[in-house]
């Protein structure tokens, strides 16, 4: 079937593609064309794996994740697993390809979803809950998988969620003191990290230009109430009573505060120091009580008020000495620094994303009969990655327990995977090299990377993805990475010119993947 | 190098004070005695290095340090008015050179600013290293910072001056540099790990913020002041003099040139160190003189590098293998700025152990080889002695070649070229092979000059300029006495500047006598009138343009930026003389004399697209209604320096970047679709460059 679809699609699609363009005022991306499927009758056709095997569908919306996975039963029954659904805030036309791909969903799987997973609360994870709620509305889920950091009944997760919320605040006071200040270009990229998580619209004073809706929050409601059942995991879990032939091994997020702070490849307590580091600048912001946290005892401060009839400020920093406001403007105002120390608020929304990406729940599927993985990462960052090696699956048995104790450890998973959802949409922080991708050995390794150059740098992150690890994952996949990216090559003609691959496997290669019509994806045999 | 002695000074006080009739008010000398002359230094009490020694035993004992810095004399009514030479040292401390202002705005709050000259402050060197006191933070904010300004005010022989503010925001009127008297430095700006220097605000601003939980020498959650680390103070003071020297040094137009502000800013820092002779003693002892050694005058920011970063000090020097691929993998300021540290520190190790080994030798009956065990103390003070000399001497080669750079796009190559150049005119002779071991360093770390012959040092150092260029008689012969109307000069410095009516005399118009709003006075005129008087000659002849890296006459490539925008079709290029000023060095029969440093640049619109350039040669840019050139992909920038014998009207050095240069097209052009930051891409200026750490936006 997939081999039949194989090129003569392609060209169609790209057609399609070229006439849409024309209408789209920002790019000839992709989301016009999902855009413009909304119409169409059976948005990429209904989806199946072939009995006893697996699909894999990547929607290419643009910088996000959405992917559904077909388990074919012994009898050719269908198992659907979706995992979740969103884009960056950057990409164009969100609710027409988040509509999109919902339509191409309900008729991919007739309708039901068996299983929902949501990997971690960022906005180009969940934000089509929201855009898309009509159409997802009528679907019928079986049940909604999240992390244990999702759990309200969990006393960690509350504590984390608190020291969030502190943080947001302080973001938010901080954006909205530099816009007072005047100080634009600062508050414009706190507003930008800000709507990332969607929250602007809650916060006041901002004058948002833009409609930022909706809030990740709010998506993130709408996903996890689609299905009646829901279920919170901790690592060390194996799931094989819900698919088919297939276990699913919980991987992360490690349940510890310590881990999750994790967030960088190296250095790893230079960033936990970075943290520390802005306590007194969250704390500053979030309870309005300067007091615990002055630096110097209060008896030697003058206070801001004072200091306005304070001979030596009045005169040195206040200009009072100035004939008009505008010889103060020329001659004072410019150097005060009323507002410079706000923009560390930068570097706060940067840790704070970094620590959400660190709670996504990272799975993994074990095709029972066949030993295959499929490795679901999420935007797991090193502290997620490096706490998979202390979680030990008691399994019956494996193909894929190599010592063959009956108890599959993550370097095991790691061999055996065939499939793997890039980490963190290619970043720096989203794949460990040593203790990742170099384990993962199998030589039918395929990545499948939900990235989009110019929309991450509409985003402000000019190294996602990240070039050196494009690279790798090309050498290790012999050329099989699939992109979201819009501008991506079709498969065929990926193919690294001093590949080893003979010409024959890199065939099959192409046979395997396919481009439905009417909405832009990937589906991939397994 | 010759610079006003203090008697001189002391003379003119005395004749002011007798002219006025007015006696000090202190003390009260009877007519006949001879006046109690000014002292020479100012002594204040900072830490050695910062804080966290204090705590550490086997650093306790040189926790802190008395430095000296040059004496600014408390306000009187000789040094009160604008135009005088000297100015007063009054509350905050405000001085000649910096205004230290303590904003605490994360706080909410302003810190009471110290009177140094408080007689019970200047009995006991100020007030005691207390982190406790914001009034101590202040007091070494400014003696920290005095000091560095006071090395490259020795090493380079003229007063320091602050990068003008470019334009009113309002009017920008870019043409009206402003003169910024002060750099201002705030010691509680930032509620964070972070300190940098703001070439916008012309100010220092430092954080301070808790330390982490796993900290090894600070206090869990007790308060870090970034203010407080000598090498901080250091390191954000010389950025800033460097960029008061070098502006255009702020443009990222290669990789080089962030990197070396970063590993400039570092040298300075580190040489500082070996100032302190309670410290050097102490470590001398410690490693057995053996330097290569970790050792604490090799590391820098100890406390704030431990503070975010467990490891140990945030930068060293040493400790690491050359490498010399290291230079192609690192782009990031930081890191690659850190190769051209290592380099200069490796060149340091060479002289010095160059120096000591004879000594050495001496103290073991010839053999060299020390006996196990301590060292003696007169060895230790020798070795000492020894290792301080050769910082200074390495500290004022890498100021010095300053003067030598050329004005815009710096590669470290350059820059070895440019301190061996500057180094053969202070000293012509090399006995004691420093410039060998500069080579030598640079050469194991992949730094080579481009361009240059062999790696012998003549052929390394620039090559002469023996060509003649035209009107250079002008420097010989023509006259300084432009008025130059400034909104904010005094009357005082009104009427002084009407007086100028003289040749170009830069020993007179730059002495350091010589208030230094006078100084930022004298060079924009001279530049005025080199870009009257000299600039139409070189336009005359443009043959002489390649030789200068400029484009010249009317014939030029129309993508050369012309003098106005509505002079499109007839018209020379523009050339935008950026900075006159003076160079001492030995001349040839023992004499110092000053050459003239002319800088001049010239922009040129480009585009990534070679049809496009070609096309913007030919018929210029793109206009827009306005006249504006519009369309371009970016500016680049490209010009000279000019090193000018002043009595002989010739021209010693030329450093170019030739604006019409293909291959820095090309490498520009890969330089920005790949290294380059988004920052870098939009305009090649980044938000606050400078920080410590980069912050995460």
């Amino acid at each position: 079937m997939a081999k039949a679809s194989g090129k003569p699609k392609k060209k169609s699609a790209k057609k399609a593609s070229k006439k849409t363009a024309k209408k789209s005022t920002r790019r000839a991306g992709g989301t016009s064309r999902g855009g413009a499927s909304v119409k169409a009758s059976t948005p990429g056709g209904t989806f199946k794996a072939p009995a006893g095997g697996m699909k894999i569908r990547m929607y290419r919306q643009g910088f996000g994740d959405c992917y559904l996975i077909a388990f074919g039963g012994e009898n050719g029954a269908q198992t659907y697993v979706m995992i979740d659904m969103g884009v960056v805030y950057a990409a164009p036309g969100k609710p027409a390809t988040m509509k999109s791909i919902a339509s191409s969903i309900h008729a991919a799987t007739g309708g039901h979803v068996d299983v929902l997973v949501i990997t971690h609360e960022h906005y180009d994870h969940v934000c089509g809950f929201k855009f898309a709620e009509q159409e997802l509305r009528r679907i019928s889920f079986g049940r909604v998988w999240l992390a244990w950091t999702q759990d309200p009944k969990d006393s960690l997760a509350k504590s984390l969620h608190e020291e969030y919320g502190q943080q947001l605040k302080a973001l938010r006071a901080a954006a909205v003191k530099l816009k007072a200040a005047a100080d634009d270009e600062g508050c414009d990229r706190l507003r930008r990290f800000l709507s990332f998580d969607g929250e602007l619209t809650a916060s006041k004073g901002l004058g948002a230009k833009e409609d930022f809706s909706p809030t990740t929050k709010e998506a993130m409601t709408i996903g996890v109430g689609l299905a009646a059942s829901t279920e919170y995991f901790k690592p060390g879990r194996v799931i094989d009573d819900v698919i088919e032939g297939v276990r699913v091994y919980v991987m992360g997020p490690p349940y510890s505060k310590e881990k999750l702070k994790e967030t960088e490849p190296e250095k790893n307590e230079a960033y936990l120091a970075e943290r520390a580091a802005l306590a007194g600048f969250i704390g500053a912001l979030s309870d309005g009580n300067a007091e615990t946290l002055r630096p110097i005892d209060k008896a030697y401060a003058i206070d801001e008020k004072a200091a306005g009839t304070h001979e030596f400020f009045a005169r040195e920093y206040f200009g009072n000495s100035a004939k008009n406001a505008d010889e103060r403007a020329k001659r004072y105002d410019w150097r005060r620094i009323d507002a410079s120390w706000l923009r560390a608020g930068g570097s706060l929304a940067l840790q704070m994303q970094n620590a959400t990406n660190n709670t996504s729940l990272v799975l993994a599927f074990e095709h029972v009969r066949s030993g295959k993985v499929l490795l679901f990462a999420g935007d797991a960052q090193p502290g997620n990655w490096r706490s998979w090696k202390d979680v030990k699956f008691n399994v019956a048995e494996s193909a894929i327990d190599r010592d063959a104790d009956c108890v599959v450890t993550s370097d095991d998973l790691l061999a055996a995977t065939v499939v793997y959802k890039v980490g963190h949409h290619g970043s720096h922080n989203g794949t460990m090299k040593g203790e990742g991708l170099e384990k993962m050995t199998s030589r039918d390794l395929v990545a499948l990377l939900s990235t989009d150059k110019e929309q991450a740098e509409k985003s402000g992150w000019d190294k996602i993805p990240k070039p050196e690890l494009v690279e790798r994952l090309m050498q290790r996949t012999q050329g099989r990475v699939l992109s979201a990216d819009h501008e991506a090559k079709a498969p065929d003609k990926n193919r690294p010119a001093s590949q080893a691959s003979s010409q024959k496997a890199w065939k099959a290669w192409v046979d395997r993947v396919s481009e439905p019509e009417g909405v832009l994806c990937y589906d991939v045999e397994v | 190098m010759p610079r006003s002695s203090p008697r001189t000074k002391q003379a003119r006080n005395t004749k002011r004070r007798v002219k006025k009739g007015e006696a000090p008010a202190m003390a009260p000398t009877p007519s006949a005695a001879p006046a109690i002359p000014d002292p020479a230094k100012r002594r204040l009490r900072v830490f050695a290095f910062d804080p966290s020694l204090a705590t550490q035993f086997q650093f306790a004992a040189i926790n802190t340090a008395t430095i000296q810095i040059p004496w600014e004399p408390p306000p009187s009514a000789d040094n009160l008015d604008n135009s005088a030479g000297k100015k007063p040292l009054t509350l905050g401390p405000i001085g000649d050179y910096v205004e230290v202002i303590d904003h605490d705005p994360g706080s909410g709050c302003f810190y009471e600013p110290i009177d140094l000259n408080d007689p019970r402050l200047l009995a006991q060197d100020g007030l005691l290293p207390d982190e406790a006191n914001p009034q101590f933070h202040q007091q070494m904010c400014y003696a920290v910072a005095m000091r560095v300004i006071n090395a490259f005010e020795d090493a380079l022989g003229r007063r320091v001056l602050w990068s003008p503010r470019e334009f009113d925001p309002q009017t920008r009127r870019s043409w009206n540099d402003q003169f910024v008297r002060r750099l201002r430095i705030y010691p509680h700006a930032l509620r964070e790990a972070n300190a940098f220097y703001s070439p916008e605000l012309k100010a220092l601003l430092f954080g301070y913020f808790q330390a982490g939980p796993k900290d090894p020498v600070n206090l869990p959650g007790a308060t870090v002041f970034t203010c407080l680390s000598h090498d901080i103070i250091a390191h954000e003071t010389t950025h800033a003099i460097l960029d008061g020297v070098h502006p255009l040094y702020l443009e990222a137009s290669n990789p080089d040139v962030r990197a070396f502000h970063e590993a400039f800013a570092d040298i300075v820092a580190l040489f500082h160190h070996f100032s302190i002779p309670e410290a050097i003693e102490h470590q001398i002892a410690q490693t057995r003189g053996a330097l290569r050694t970790q050792n604490l005058l090799a590391e820098l920011a100890q406390q704030f590098g431990k503070a975010v970063n467990k490891r140990g000090a945030l930068r060293n020097a040493i400790g690491t293998k050359p490498d010399p691929s290291a230079l192609e993998r690192e782009l990031s300021p930081h890191a690659r700025g850190s190769i051209l540290v290592a380099a200069v520190f490796d060149a340091f190790l060479m002289i010095y152990e160059n120096r000591t080994e004879p000594i050495v030798r001496l103290a073991t009956g010839g053999t060299g080889e020390l006996p196990p065990g301590r060292i003696s103390e007169l060895l230790v003070r020798e070795l000492a002695a020894q290792a301080a000399t050769s910082a200074r001497h390495v500290l004022r080669m890498c100021i010095r070649a300053l003067d030598y750079c050329p004005p815009v796009d710096l590669t470290f190559g350059e820059y070895l070229r440019a301190l061996l150049t500057a180094d053969m005119d202070a000293y012509p002779n090399d006995e004691t092979g420093y410039r060998v071991a500069f080579v030598d360093a640079f050469r194991t770390r992949g730094i080579y000059p481009s361009g240059a012959r062999s790696l012998m040092v003549r052929s390394v150092a620039w090559q002469p300029f023996t060509a003649s260029l035209p009107g250079m008689d002008f420097f010989k012969n023509g006259l300084v006495q432009e008025l130059i109307d400034d909104e904010f000069a005094s009357d005082d410095e009104r009427e002084y500047i009407r007086k100028q009516d003289k040749p170009m005399d830069p020993e007179r118009d730059f002495a350091s006598g010589v208030d230094r709003f006078m100084q930022f006075i004298r060079a924009q005129t001279y530049a005025r009138r080199l870009g009257r008087h000299w600039r139409p000659s070189l336009h005359d002849h443009p043959e002489v343009g390649p030789l200068l890296g400029l484009a010249l006459g009317a014939g030029a490539p129309r993508s050369v930026r012309r003098r106005s925008a509505d002079n499109t079709d007839e018209g020379v290029p523009s050339i935008r003389i950026r900075s006159v000023r003076p160079a001492r060095r030995v001349h040839q029969d023992g004499r110092t004399v000053i050459d003239l440093v002319v800088e001049m640049t010239q922009d040129r619109y480009c585009y990534m697209d070679a049809e496009r350039q070609r096309k913007a040669d030919v018929d210029g840019p793109e206009r827009d209604v306005n006249d504006n050139a519009i369309g371009y992909d970016f500016i680049m920038r490209g010009g000279c320096t000019l090193l000018i014998d002043m009595e002989r009207g010739q021209c010693r050095y030329c450093v170019q970047k030739n604006i019409l240069s293909q291959e820095r097209l090309d490498e520009l052009r890969r330089w920005r679709e790949g290294g380059a930051d988004v920052g870098a891409k939009a305009d090649m200026r980044i938000a606050e460059p400078f920080a410590m750490l980069h912050r995460s936006v």
